[in-house]
């Protein structure tokens, strides 16, 4: 039989095999395409959750308005209890006739349920328009909520867009940073050799010009490194990563994205047949218009059709004959009738009006101020995207040309007429426009993003994988 | 029945020559295919270590489709068609010793995936497009080709942009202008002595 000090001994032997044994905690990286980067980022962004909700919202306004069209007032009142019979010491009146008994008392021995239901209901026949102005009013503010949450994500897109390519950026910098590493590492030794040989060719001023750019590398490289942790952190959050899992962009370079700049007319036409701003604003005029409409129909009179019934039904007391004499407790009632409603506040009435009438007035102004700032943010755009381009375009050209600065400064060295300064200065230069060249191409890639949500189109016409 | 048969052979004049480059292409895809092959074979894992009898049989794959003739006298310019025939000799002989000898400076780049982006072939030239993936590095690497005697040859490479023959062609030329044709012709003498 074991006792507690064996006991113990095996439940630590135990305890150390579980923590020997356990698994190390190992991280899956998950690949993730643009496409599929924009689609979670989307789903997990609080700002388009919070844009989807007034969309709701809307089309929970047009069940609202529609359900007023048909009965907007019916109601059903039942009320149920327990009542105790009725008595008359009077033998000539029958129970029909209990009401010419002023001595009449409660038979406490003599209980009954007691039940009474009214109903009333108006249906409208003719509001001059009021009730469908309301529910195409209440139409074409879904639609216009729809369109400004489509504007919402548009921009969630964006900013989604710009976070990818933000993190190949880095990727692509780091490995530049890297072969820059090794190509700094071969100069030393290129360096270290020629003080060794006694090289004539070798000056001071490039070992003292070589030192500083690699004290000045070591500061790019941990910029680089701490651009890259913030990247990844800020696409965890975005992601909502779960915890042990890596994301990264399935892409491993950046490369500019598929597109070709077309004339800024074909853009223009675009945005203002198609940016979701533009077209909320549209239906936010018809809103305001049928509104507008229809508190013009509330001035005018409204006839209705209306049913009313009554009934109460109590087992032990006396139904009366008599129809001008009511028990309350034994009754039936029922009524069909039609009515004209007119509100006479002629004055409320007015301002009500004139109110839709200034909002109306101020989403037709508001049109227009949207219109011009499209107009203006287009022109911006499409400048950039044509700038980025060049300088795309511009910076690749300078590379070439720098690619062969060093591979002239390369075959200087192998065939033996080599500089140091100028090998230094050309392999600067080419790290400078490697770096430079992907810094244009993540702008140029930003921008062609920015200039199609500018002209209303979808940056999923970018081809992008 | 003429008319049929002019039509066919109307078809046929106007495709020929497109099948024919594409069985060029291909040809020239294999043959480019078939030297990577042997290249990777023959080079083995990373860390390898290679004896001198390997890294000569390398040399050799690596070289033997290169036409050096044709690539010294671009990297010459003018200057080829000016110099004796004693020199030229010298000179391609130099300049071949040096190109190979630069060949097995980098091993690694020899293990790159590499794709074929486009095969152009125009009557005796062609035009090979490729890119060369190794880890996270991309390479563009692109061949001029030339038939002699029946066997596709290269004649430069262009690596990222820069033109093999080109960048030769612009440094003799420039110590050519600044020290003349035998400093250059000395320099090569002592590059290659050193292979």
């Amino acid at each position: 039989m074991l006792n507690i000090k064996d006991l113990s001994r095996t439940g630590t032997i135990i305890f150390l095999f579980f923590i020997v044994c356990k698994p190390a905690i190992s991280q899956d990286t998950l690949f993730v395409t643009l496409p599929e980067f924009l689609e979670r980022g989307l789903s997990n962004s609080g700002q388009v959750a919070y844009e989807s909700g007034k969309v709701d919202l809307a089309r929970n306004r047009v069940r609202t308005v529609k359900s007023q069209r048909i009965f907007p007032r019916l109601e059903l009142n039942t009320q149920h209890g327990v009542v105790p019979g009725v008595e008359s010491k009077r033998q000539d009146l029958g129970e029909g006739e209990y009401y010419l008994d002023p001595d009449l008392e409660n038979d406490w021995n003599n209980w009954a349920v007691f039940t009474r239901a009214e109903l009333s209901a108006t249906q409208p026949i003719y509001t001059w328009g009021a009730v469908s102005s309301a529910v195409k009013a209440a139409e074409a503010g879904a639609k216009s909520a729809q369109y400004e949450f489509s504007a919402v994500k548009a921009e969630a897109r964006i900013q989604l867009f710009d976070l990818y390519y933000s993190y190949l950026l880095a990727i692509e910098i780091s490995r530049i940073l890297e072969d820059a590493n090794e190509q700094l590492n071969r100069v030393e030794k290129n360096i270290n050799e020629m003080r060794e040989e006694g090289n004539p060719d070798l000056k001071e001023s490039d070992v003292f010009k070589f030192e500083i750019f690699k004290s000045e590398f070591v500061t790019r490289r941990v910029e680089v490194q701490q651009s890259l942790d913030y990247i990844k952190r800020v696409w965890d959050y975005a992601l909502q990563a779960e915890p042990g899992v890596v994301y990264m962009p399935a892409s491993n370079f950046l490369d500019p994205v598929p597109y070709e700049l077309q004339d800024y007319d074909y853009y223009r036409a675009n945005a203002v047949q198609e940016r979701p701003e533009l077209r909320g604003v549209e239906f936010g005029i018809t809103a305001l218009e049928k509104r507008l409409e229809a508190e013009k129909a509330r001035q005018y009179p409204l006839f209705f059709f209306g049913i009313t019934g009554s009934f109460a039904n109590t087992p032990n007391r006396p139904r009366q004959t008599n129809p001008f004499i009511r028990n309350n407790t034994n009754y039936g009632s029922v009524g069909v009738g039609f009515g004209i409603r007119q509100n006479l506040n002629i004055l409320s009435m007015r301002a009500s009006v004139d109110k839709a009438r200034i909002e109306y007035k101020r989403v037709n102004d508001l049109e227009k101020a949207v219109s011009d700032q499209i107009i203006l943010d287009l022109n911006e755009r499409y400048r950039e995207a044509a700038v980025a381009e060049t300088r795309m375009k511009q910076t690749e050209e300078a590379l070439v040309t720098a690619r062969n600065w060093v591979r002239n400064e390369q075959l200087n060295y192998d065939i033996g007429f080599g500089d140091v300064e100028d090998f230094l200065d050309a392999v600067q230069k080419e790290l400078e426009l490697r770096v430079k060249l992907k810094q244009n191409v993540y702008d140029l890639n930003k921008k062609v993003a920015a200039l199609y949500k500018a002209g209303g189109l979808p940056i999923s016409q970018l081809n992008l994988k | 029945m003429f008319k049929k048969i002019y039509t066919l052979l109307i078809v046929i004049l106007c495709f020929a020559p497109l099948v024919t480059a594409q069985a060029e292409a291909d040809s020239i895809r294999m043959m480019l295919e078939e030297r990577d092959d042997e290249i990777k074979d023959l080079l083995g894992p990373k860390g390898t270590e290679y004896t001198q009898e390997q890294r000569d049989r390398l040399k050799d794959i690596i070289n033997d489709v290169i036409n050096y003739r044709s690539m010294a006298q671009h990297a010459l310019g003018d200057t080829y068609n000016e110099i004796s025939e004693e020199e030229r000799e010298e000179f391609v002989s130099l300049f071949s010793t040096i190109i190979r000898d630069n060949s097995l400076n980098r091993l690694d780049i020899y293990r790159a995936e590499v794709t074929y982006n486009n095969i152009e072939v125009n009557e005796d030239s062609a035009f090979v497009a490729t890119t060369a993936q190794l880890e996270d590095v991309r390479t563009s690497v692109d061949y001029n080709l030339e038939r002699f005697d029946n066997t596709w040859m290269i004649t430069d490479m262009t690596i990222d942009q820069v033109s093999t023959a080109d960048s030769y062609n612009r440094q003799f030329q420039s110590i050519i202008r600044q020290r003349g044709f035998d400093a250059l012709m000395e320099s090569l003498r002592r590059r290659a002595a050193r292979s």
